[in-house]
């Protein structure tokens, strides 16, 4: 039966999140009052790489306030193994390096937590750390992913052979045949440099430990609080019934806290060993040295063209800084790699990726997830062959470009689980040609010779991208009616802060036809549904959002079936209305999803009416089998000043498609970040090492993020190509402003300075990378 | 932050009995914005801090006449923002405060502490300097006074004796004479600055009769760039002129490299903006990036 009303799907609703957000009612992790709690701090490695020989805590455990200081010798006894068991299986890694709880005998990053100190208060936590003292033997480190390779190099880890923890390919085609016939070849080394998360809210945890209970609850800001869940179950080897983990407001994920970290397991073991409440809320200079993040990729491309500047090949191979653990598969570079072809016909193509172990945090993807760095190595080198060929850059693209009369487009691209990525919907030619004419393109050279002429150089730079969404395998949801006619959703996608609960009550609302008042979203909480993912790969909407919408449909046909019985109407005489169903027509005639969920709650001794099974709900498991494509393009204005390198964008407009869209004011939101992130990853942010693995950017004074100054007004216009691989029709939307947004840029500085010949290829674009460019053209 | 004893006296004299010179851990405070950052960070562990806050009233006003500005030391920069006497005697403070950091601080950092805490990065340095301006210094034996260009003697290093404090700026009136303060920063605009340069001068439209010329941030301390003004005094400014003057300015600091840039970065940006800094002062324009 088709819903009663206008739809609410593409309307911009207000979130719910927003009320108690603005009036200061959020609960964050560090707003939780967790009764008796100790309080954690931890000493982390102050050098890269060194043989951990001793730890001397006999000072530290003789201040007053501090009830323990522990090591990983003292955790141990309530682990199942020496490493966190992260069960991300993947062939191409060669050494298992999972990660572990506190250094034992090897420390292999600065920041890597060595011994957690639990006191009466952080302050005196934080005291204790400075009377431990640890008996270390520096070693070499590796600080270079590239150098890391060569032989003779130091190893990252005394346990690794040597430092390649794994390898992988992406092969198919003539690549041979494809460079033999070549009108022409352009090679290019890029080292490109993406920086960390930097949400907001750093990193929190709080265990309670129910001695009546006998249970674990874990209060922690992670993006994947049922994978914590999977992986404490495993590492302290306890059963399911016996852990919690619960996600509470959160300030931003971004990537890194989909990772495992290290101190989710020490404060739960601590907790079991102390039988005690703890609590442990990151700093910024932790957040800075010791959350993943992303770092260092290095590129050596080359591509083959015809003489039209179609594409014939692509070759080369990427050297990807892993860190010194793996707590989060190889996906990274690897989606970097796949994603090189974006919306373009890519004959032939051969990359070879090597993943080198480095003594720094652990690489994990953050919001793009490896995307912006294919997707610029593409876009420089499409720029590159315009120029060679002697061609418009958008003429370039449009040459190379999948047409929508191929979709589904079956790429040569095998994934990660070996299928084919097929791109299943949109029109790229159409996106790319509305966002040339909303960006002035064809007005521009004039625009920019006028400006010439008054000493000012300006540029326009144009990018494509297309973005994987909605991986699953599945996501969860429950909806159940209550007898008082509130609705609870349960789900396993998780929120911080991008409008899930939102999204999802949206969808709700349009099925049930009821106010969003009535519907409680209960998202993040292991004890709220049994099985679940989390927020990572801009999949909530496809896999929970497609999910709730089941069961709410599923929720909705029961509650017309139930009211048919009850009021002997024909069930399709009914529609349900305003939270009610109704005989059509006759308003009055109604019963409301209370009354009947009332009714099939059961009384005891009386048969549910017509049989139907008990209970005003529905469960949906929402399968994702296939991934579903994003689209968009990219145009940005910028000017350079090219005495000093410094670089001003000017404008900025996006058009997007993530197929339908089910609330525009979320998307432009989600865009609008994603893009910022971009802009940031291109022109500021640099997590930046000295050549021992020293950090030397652990504030925000020295790393900068982009601000209100330095974004410009971003324009995002929609296109809607509805994927056919969900009933909704809906893609993701959260990372792929963050994809075009490096190679937008690029292409707008090098325009603005094509008089100096300006090349450009490593990010970040600093001015003083600029500078040395613009020096080494002239 | 470790804990540590405050001491809030009620007069300067008092504020001066309880500073030690012989003792590091004890130090005075004014806003304390830059203070708390460092002790936060465990960079700078004082055990006794001796608050300004509550010393005379006088030590926060701003009083002028023919002569100029005389700035009580404890003045907020807000105040000094949004004084109406400043942008009398001496524009190129008011312009400059509006680029300097931001409201939250400028409502409680001081003009005595920018300048004592000797940070090559702060801004009204190059521009008190380039103003002529002088400090009254208040120590246990009197007070002294001494030109803000005397003042710092390296990298967060001030020719203050540790039981000495600032009571007051003396800011000449800038009169007829020129001025700009070029902030360049290569982050944000909320950046710490790679790079300031500060001109004042006295000419009309073409000619230079006489100039100061500072340039901070890029340099181990606000720099005199007597080299420069030397080959500018006098002259008719010509491109060809402002290109020595940068190359000159060069010989006359002492760079530092840091993540805003290298020092041959810097040195590009010197050149570059010592000419844009005469330029901009010659034309009435800030040029604040």
């Amino acid at each position: 039966m088709a819903p009663t009303g206008p739809s609410l799907i593409g309307r911009r609703m207000i979130r719910v999140e927003d009320g108690p957000l603005l009036r200061g009612r959020g609960r964050f992790i560090d707003d939780l009052d967790i009764p008796g709690a100790l309080h954690v701090a931890f000493l982390r490695s102050p050098v890269a790489h060194g043989r951990l020989k001793d730890i001397d805590a006999s000072a530290a455990k003789a201040l007053p306030g501090v009830h323990a200081v522990l090591s990983f010798a003292d955790l141990r006894p309530v682990l199942t193994g020496d490493r966190i068991p992260q069960a991300l299986p993947s062939g191409a890694i060669r050494f298992d390096v999972d990660p572990i709880v506190l250094a034992k005998d090897e420390v292999t990053y600065v920041g890597e937590p060595v011994a957690m100190v639990v006191a009466d208060s952080r302050r005196v936590a934080e005291d204790a750390l400075a009377l431990i003292a640890l008996d270390l033997d520096e070693l070499p480190a590796v600080t270079d992913p590239v150098a890391g390779l060569e032989y003779g190099a130091p190893k990252a880890r005394l346990d690794c052979p040597d430092n390649l923890v794994a390898r992988q390919s992406i092969d198919y085609g003539d690549i041979d045949g494809a460079f033999a016939k070549a009108a022409h070849r352009i090679k290019a080394r890029f080292r490109l440099h993406k920086g960390g998360g930097h949400s907001i809210e750093t990193r929190g945890i709080a265990v309670r430990i129910d001695p009546v209970d006998d249970t674990l609850t874990i209060h922690a800001n992670t993006q994947l609080p049922h994978r914590a869940k999977q992986i404490l179950v495993a590492a302290l080897g306890i059963g399911e019934q016996r852990i919690r983990v619960v996600a509470p407001d959160t300030g931003g994920g971004f990537g890194p806290k989909a990772a495992f970290h290290p101190e989710e397991l020490a404060l739960p073991a601590a907790a079991l060993l102390l039988r005690r409440p703890l609590k442990w809320i990151e700093d910024r200079r932790e957040n800075f040295v010791a959350a993943v993040g992303e770092r260092d990729q290095d590129w050596d491309m080359e591509m083959a063209v015809d003489a039209g500047g179609r594409m014939l090949g692509l070759r080369g191979r990427l050297c990807h800084d892993h860190g010194s653990c793996t707590p989060y598969g190889v996906a990274l570079a690897y989606n970097a790699g796949t994603n090189v072809i974006g919306p373009y016909v890519l004959p032939t193509y051969r990359l070879d990726i090597n993943w080198c172990l480095t003594n720094f945090v652990p690489c994990a993807p953050t919001r793009g997830a490896g995307r912006p760095q294919g997707m610029y190595v593409m876009e420089r080198l499409l720029d590159a062959v315009a120029e060679t060929v002697g061609i418009a850059r958008d003429e370039v693209r449009r040459r190379n470009m999948i047409q929508p009369t191929q979709m589904p487009y079956a790429t040569p691209i095998k994934q990660r689980d070996g299928s084919t990525m097929t791109y299943d919907s949109g029109d790229y030619p159409e996106c790319q040609r509305r966002a040339l004419e909303a960006g002035g393109w064809a007005d521009f050279p004039a625009r920019q010779a006028a400006a010439r002429k008054a000493g000012r150089y300006i540029g326009l730079g144009l990018a494509n991208y297309v973005e994987a969404t909605g991986r699953g395998p599945f996501e969860s949801a429950g909806l159940r009616v209550g007898a008082s006619g509130k609705i609870v959703i349960t789900t396993g996608a998780s929120a911080q802060g991008q409008g899930t609960k939102s999204m999802l009550v949206q969808l709700a609302c349009d099925v049930l036809g009821v106010a969003p008042e009535s519907i409680e979203v209960i998202a993040g909480d292991t004890a709220g549904i049994a099985l679940g993912f989390g927020a990572f790969a801009s999949r909530q909407a496809v896999t929970a959002g497609n999910a709730v919408h089941q069961a709410a449909i599923a929720v909705r046909e029961k509650a017309i079936q139930t009211a048919a019985e009850m009021m002997e109407a024909s069930a399709e005489d009914l529609e349900l209305k305003d939270g009610a169903v109704q005989v059509k027509g006759v308003p009055h005639m109604k019963r409301t999803l209370a009354q009947i969920a009332h009714a099939i709650a059961g009384v005891p001794g009386f048969a549910l009416p017509g049989g139907v099974t008990p209970g005003l709900a529905a469960s949906i498991d929402f399968p994702a089998p296939a991934l579903t494509y994003c689209n968009g393009t990219h145009i940005c204005e910028a000017e350079a000043d090219p005495e000093t390198g410094m670089v001003r964008l000017l404008r900025y407009i996006v058009v997007h498609d993530s197929g339908r869209i089910i609330n525009p004011m979320i998307v432009d939101g989600q865009v609008t970040g994603a893009v910022a992130h971009g802009i940031g990853a291109t022109l500021y942010e640099w997590m930046r090492f000295d050549s021992q693995g020293q950090p030397q950017t652990v504030t925000y004074g020295d790393y900068i993020l982009p601000s209100s100054d330095t974004v410009p007004p971003i324009e995002v216009i929609h296109m809607e190509s509805p994927t056919p691989l969900n009933p909704l029709g809906v893609k993701g939307a959260a990372e792929s402003g963050t994809i075009a947004a490096p190679a937008a840029i690029v292409s707008a500085v090098e325009d603005a300075l094509h008089s100096f010949g300006v090349r450009i290829r490593n990010l970040p674009l600093t001015p003083e990378r600029l500078l040395a460019s613009i020096q080494a053209a002239g | 932050m470790i804990p540590f004893d405050l001491a809030e006296p009620t007069s300067l004299a008092a504020a001066i009995k309880l500073l030690n010179p012989d003792d590091p851990t004890i130090r005075p405070i004014a806003g304390g914005t830059a203070l708390m950052l460092m002790m936060k960070s465990g960079v700078f562990n004082p055990e006794k801090l001796i608050s300004l806050r509550k010393i005379e009233g006088k030590f926060s006003t701003i009083a002028a006449d023919t002569d100029g500005l005389r700035i009580g030391a404890m003045t907020t920069l807000g105040a000094l923002e949004r004084s109406k006497d400043v942008p009398k005697y001496a524009p190129l403070i008011t312009r400059t405060l509006r680029t300097l950091s931001n409201v939250r601080v400028r409502n409680v950092a001081t003009i005595g502490g920018a300048l004592a805490h000797g940070d090559p990065h702060m801004d009204l340095p190059p521009v008190l300097m380039a103003l002529g301006a002088t400090l009254t210094i208040i120590g246990p034996g009197g007070e002294r006074k001494l030109p803000v260009e005397e003042l710092f003697a390296g990298y967060y290093e001030t020719v203050l004796e540790k039981n000495e404090l600032i009571s007051e700026v003396h800011v000449p009136a800038q009169g007829s004479k020129k001025g700009a303060y070029f902030k360049v920063t290569t982050g944000s605009a909320d950046d710490w600055p790679a790079l300031g340069v500060a001109a004042v001068i006295e000419g009309d439209a073409k000619l230079i009769k006489s100039l100061r010329l500072v340039a901070s941030a890029a340099t181990d301390k606000a720099t005199r760039l007597k080299s420069a003004e030397a080959l500018l005094s006098g002259k008719t400014v010509t491109d060809d002129l402002l290109r020595q003057a940068g190359d000159a300015a060069i010989a006359d600091c002492e760079f530092i490299a840091d993540v805003r840039g290298s020092v041959p970065y810097k040195r590009e940006l010197m050149k570059v903006y010592v000419r844009r800094a005469v330029r901009g002062a010659m034309d009435g324009m800030d040029g604040a990036h």
